[in-house]
Formats: C-alpha cells, structure tokens, sequence
C-alpha cells in the first residue's frame, strides 16, 4: 500500500480510538505522551542507527543529477547537484530528523500551549513508520539495493501514484552535460 | 492566553523587586539618607543587567581575542612560507614604516596578506574570513534560523581561506639575468586562459555555485586522484595538467590535504559571473586559487604551506616551459583554441542577456515618454475634449476587443 494513504488509515484509525479515551484524565494524558515521546525516541534511533551506518560505508561515488527547478525561488531552470553518495544519503536523513524536530515543536505548542491531546495519540506511530519506511533506513538498515525506487536521487512519493507527482531530477547525460556547461554559478544575490 | 505573557510575567517580576521602595510615600522618602535610600532599593534587577552586559563585553573581548589568535597562527606559519620561496616583499607598510604580517578589518572577521617580488609570480593574496566570534547571540540565531530556513542563511561566510597566486609571465635564471620583452611576457600570460581544478568531493555543489568559473567545467572523476576528489576543468585533456608538472607525489600531498582542502583551480574566469561584456573583459585575470577551511595546527599549516609551494612550482615550471622550450610545454594550442572557444560562446550569452535587458529598458522608457506625452496633451485640453478622447480610446478598446473574439472564434 501507498505508504501515505496508510499514514491515512492510521490517523483515521488513531482519531477513533482517540474517540473513545478520556482525554481529561491525567493518567491517560501520561501515557499518551509517553507514547508519542517513545516514538519519536524509536524514531530517531533508527535514523542515527542508519547515519553510521553511512559514514561506515563512506561511498565517494560522485552522483550527478538535475534537481528540478524551485518554482517557490522564483528558478526557472533546473539546478545541477554534484555530490556523493555518503553526502546525499546525509542530506536525506538530516531533512528526515529536521522534520522529527518540526514535528516535536509543533506537538509541543499544541499539546502544552494549546492543551490538545488528541494530535499526540493520532501522531504516536507515524514517526516510527516513517522512519522505517525511509528510503535511506531501506538500504542501510534492511540491505536493501539501491536499484528501482531505491535509486538515487529518489522520486518524491505521491499519494496518487504517478499523477500529480512532484517533478522528479533528471539523470540523462544530455541534461547534466547541458546544466554542467551552463556557467549559472557565482551569481552575488544583491 | 497571550503569547506575550512570559514578558509581561518578568515585566510584573520586575516592578515587584521595589513595589515597597515605589510605595513609600515622597515625605518618608526624603527623610532617608542617600545611604539608607540605597540600602532601602532592591538592585537585583540593575545587578542581573550590569551582569549581562559585562557578560555581552566579556564575550566581545574573548572573541575578538580568539580571532586574532587564530590569524597571527595562520599569517605567521604563511608568512615564513613565502619567504621560503624567495618573495622580495611580504606583508604591508604602514605610513608610520612599520611591518604589517597582515591588515585586519571588520572588527577583527577578514584578513589579508600579500606577497610579490618573484620570478614567475606576480603576487600571491591571501583572504580569510572567520566568524563573528565577538557575538555569540547572533551566531547561535543564525545557527537555529539556518536550521530551519536554510535560504535565509549566509553560508558563503563561513569560515574560509583563499589564497590567490597571480603569474606574471616572467622567467628569470638568476637575479642579475635580464627582464624578457614585454612581447613575450604577454605571448606567455596569454596561455594560462584556461580552467583546470582539483576539487574536494565534499564541497562540489557549493564550489560550482558560488565560482562562476567553476560551473562551466565538467566533473570526471580519476585514479589520478585521491578518491577524496575529483577533477573540474574545461576539457578533460586538462585534467593531466596536475600530473604532468607537479608530478604523482602532488597525489599524496592532495590526500594528506583532504581534511581542509576545498579546491585547487587554475583560472582566468572570475569568481562572479560577469553581467556585461565590459566586466567580462575586465575581470579576466590569470591565477591559481586555493580555497580552503580556516586552517589551523601547526601539521595542517605546513601542508598548506607545502601546497602553495607545489602551486608556485607549477607556475615557475610552466613558465619556463614557455620561455625556453614551448613544444615541451603541456598545453598544446589544440587545448587553448578549445578554451577561446569556450570563452567566445560564453561572451556571446552575455552580450546576448545584455541586449535583451537593454531593449526591455528601452521599451519601458519609451511607453514612459508616451505616457507622459499623453497625459501632457490631457493636461491642455478642455473638459469636452477630454470627453471626447475618451469616448474614442474607450471605443478603441472595444473594437480590439471585438476582434480579438472574432479571432478566437
């Protein structure tokens, strides 16, 4: 299943049983947070797990692709990225517990500042899923190759398969020659 | 509840630490002794903000202090490095006659030092930029906004170095040879216009970013090479520059390196992308750049110091390959025209942007001259007129508009 309609599934799931607690009362409250605070902490374990793993591994295979263009910066061509691979299994793992760290302080000011429970108990299992569902905890963690899906860069997941999609980097030599010849570097914002 | 509570929680705190002292009636108030006044007065809150202020200039010291530290440490270690390579002048002078090792600017964040006087180099310039140590409630602030608004963030002003070594194109056997002509000296500059650079794997993205001469190479990747880097130049036949006059010891000098080295580049193009052909031709200058980490240990200082050796022995080797026997010389004329190639199509997009900005500017004037025009003529007509002027545009409008349907349709 799309892992995004089963995160779907689950908050809806998660809103039911939330239904049935009694969200005043403070033992409840306890074990909710404990809940959400224990996944989070399983959460990122499993990232960090997977963040030595990479620097075990150290790949240096330089990886070159064209990112498609930021419509939000106002770009309008696409920009070229030459890394690594250790660099960009890094890159997508920091993003993965930035989002963690995101997701702890807007849990933190509706929960204590705002005194809802129910979005702690509906958010106590999706961040051990996500993190298990990682591409990057895929091939470090479960071995997996880094071949179809896996491939690097990876496709941005759509909740409706292809349509809809984000538009994905290219990787075709014509492309990178063409973005590596373009002189687009040491343009001073103002 | 208020998002400003927890102000106005410490606002109220405040105010409590002398409610009795703000409560005394004025007649018992003037009675007390400026002695008694004092006693009388709860200064916690004055304590806790000398505290933080003496904590602000504490902070400011120390690390204005430390950032001097670290540049005497590096110039010093960079300084004995060029005399050992025979440089007739290092430093600077003041007006006063003293030696300067280094100018300081910025509240101690940018330094420069600068050796000439050398057969073969021109002058070598060395720029480091170091963090506002001095203020550590910025740094944190940007370190938290750089987190999670990475745009909003500076990152080219990170800490660095940037040595820049500038060929003069002139060859010398011994001091007392004479100079070659002027002729010969430009024949010979005029064959370092190309770009060849080794470039640390971790930095590749951000080197081509903010090094205009850099985006317009292509990355291979070589046994040559210490798998810590890749080779970033106009053609790949460029990449046996390094081997063929520094030799395969340069190889592991590159991987001792690999902790601080962020690139090696021979260059004529500049680091900003030129928006005009006159700044095109402006800014093209011949050198070798070292961009590097701030460096710092005495190990990592006599690589570095090791390296520009390397680099000036590459330019003194190439120039007297240019001097004396220029069939030995690496770049054949096959190269450079690909090279003048390059640039004539690089010039050519600029020109081409140019053109296009002008006539969108000239456009724009134009349609302001005419706007102007029109309201002038408005402007002395009488109130029919006007009407009547009107009437017709707004008839105009209507007939375009027409048409434009009956096109579509």
């Amino acid at each position: 299943m799309n892992p995004q309609i089963s995160n779907l599934v689950i908050m809806l799931a998660m809103m039911q049983v939330s239904r049935r607690l009694d969200m005043e009362d403070p033992n409840i409250i306890f074990y909710v947070r404990v809940a959400y605070g224990s996944s989070v902490a399983v959460a990122w374990i499993i990232y960090q797990i997977a963040r030595s793993r990479i620097l075990q591994k150290n790949d240096l295979t330089t990886l070159k692709y064209v990112a498609p263009a930021n419509a939000m910066s106002g770009e309008t061509e696409g920009k070229l990225q030459v890394t690594t691979v250790r660099d960009y299994d890094l890159k997508e793992l920091d993003s993965a517990v930035k989002s963690i760290y995101t997701g702890l302080a807007m849990m933190g000011f509706m929960h204590f500042y705002m005194k809802y429970t129910n979005p702690l108990l509906m958010q106590s299992i999706s961040p051990v899923k996500t993190a298990l569902e990682h591409n990057e905890v895929r091939i470090h963690l479960f071995g997996k190759p880094a071949t179809g899906d896996l491939k690097r860069p990876f496709k941005a997941p759509s909740m409706f398969g292809g349509f809809g999609a984000p538009p994905a980097a290219k990787t075709d030599k014509k492309s990178i020659e063409e973005a590596e010849r373009a002189g687009t570097g040491g343009v001073k914002a103002e | 509840m208020s998002i400003l509570e927890p102000f106005l929680k410490l606002s109220n705190y405040a105010n409590k630490l002398n409610e009795k002292y703000a409560a005394m009636p004025i007649g018992e108030l003037r009675a007390l002794t400026l002695a008694e006044r004092i006693r009388f007065y709860n200064w916690t809150f004055e304590i806790w903000a000398l505290a933080l202020l003496a904590a602000v200039y504490g902070a400011y010291v120390i690390g204005t202090r430390l950032n001097s530290r670290r540049a005497t440490q590096l110039f010093d270690s960079l300084t004995d490095g060029f005399q050992k390579l025979a440089f007739a002048k290092v430093g600077f002078s003041t007006k006063a006659g003293e030696k300067k090792q280094y100018v300081a600017e910025q509240n101690n964040t940018w330094y420069t030092t600068f050796a000439t006087g050398r057969s073969s180099i021109e002058s070598i310039t060395a720029r480091a930029h170091m963090t506002a140590r001095y203020n550590p409630l910025t740094l944190l602030m940007e370190r938290v906004v750089g987190l999670f608004f990475p745009s909003l963030f500076e990152k080219d002003l990170g800490e660095f170095l940037e040595v820049s070594i500038v060929p003069n194109g002139i060859y010398v056997t011994s001091p007392n040879a004479d100079l070659p002509k002027e002729d010969a000296v430009t024949a010979i500059l005029s064959r370092f216009k190309f770009i060849a650079s080794i470039v640390n794997k971790s930095v590749m993205t951000k080197a081509r970013e903010t090094n205009y001469f850099l985006s317009l190479t292509h990355t291979s990747e070589s046994e040559k090479l210490p798998v810590e880097y890749v080779f970033m130049s106009e053609s790949n036949q460029l990449n046996g520059f390094f081997e063929h006059y520094a030799g395969p010891e340069f190889k592991d000098l590159l991987a001792k390196c690999s902790r601080f080295l962020s690139f090696v580049s021979f260059t004529d193009l500049p680091e900003e992308k030129p928006i005009t052909d006159k700044l095109w031709n402006l800014k093209q200058k011949p050198r070798c750049v070292i961009h590097c980490e701030f460096v710092t240990g005495t190990k990592d200082l006599n690589l570095l110091n090791q390296l520009i050796a390397e680099i000036v022995k590459i330019f003194d080797a190439v120039t007297q390959d240019y001097a004396q026997n220029p069939t030995k010389a690496f770049l054949t004329n096959d190269m450079l025209k690909k090279a003048s190639n390059l640039r004539s199509q690089e010039l050519q997009k600029i020109v081409k942007v140019m053109k296009q900005v002008e006539r969108e500017l000239a456009q724009e004037k134009k349609q302001d001259v005419e706007r102007e025009k029109r309201r002038q003529m408005r402007s002395k007509l009488s109130g029919q007129e006007q009407d009547k002027i009107d009437q017709k545009m707004r008839e105009k409008r209507e007939r375009r508009m027409r048409n434009r349907q009956k096109v579509r349709m």
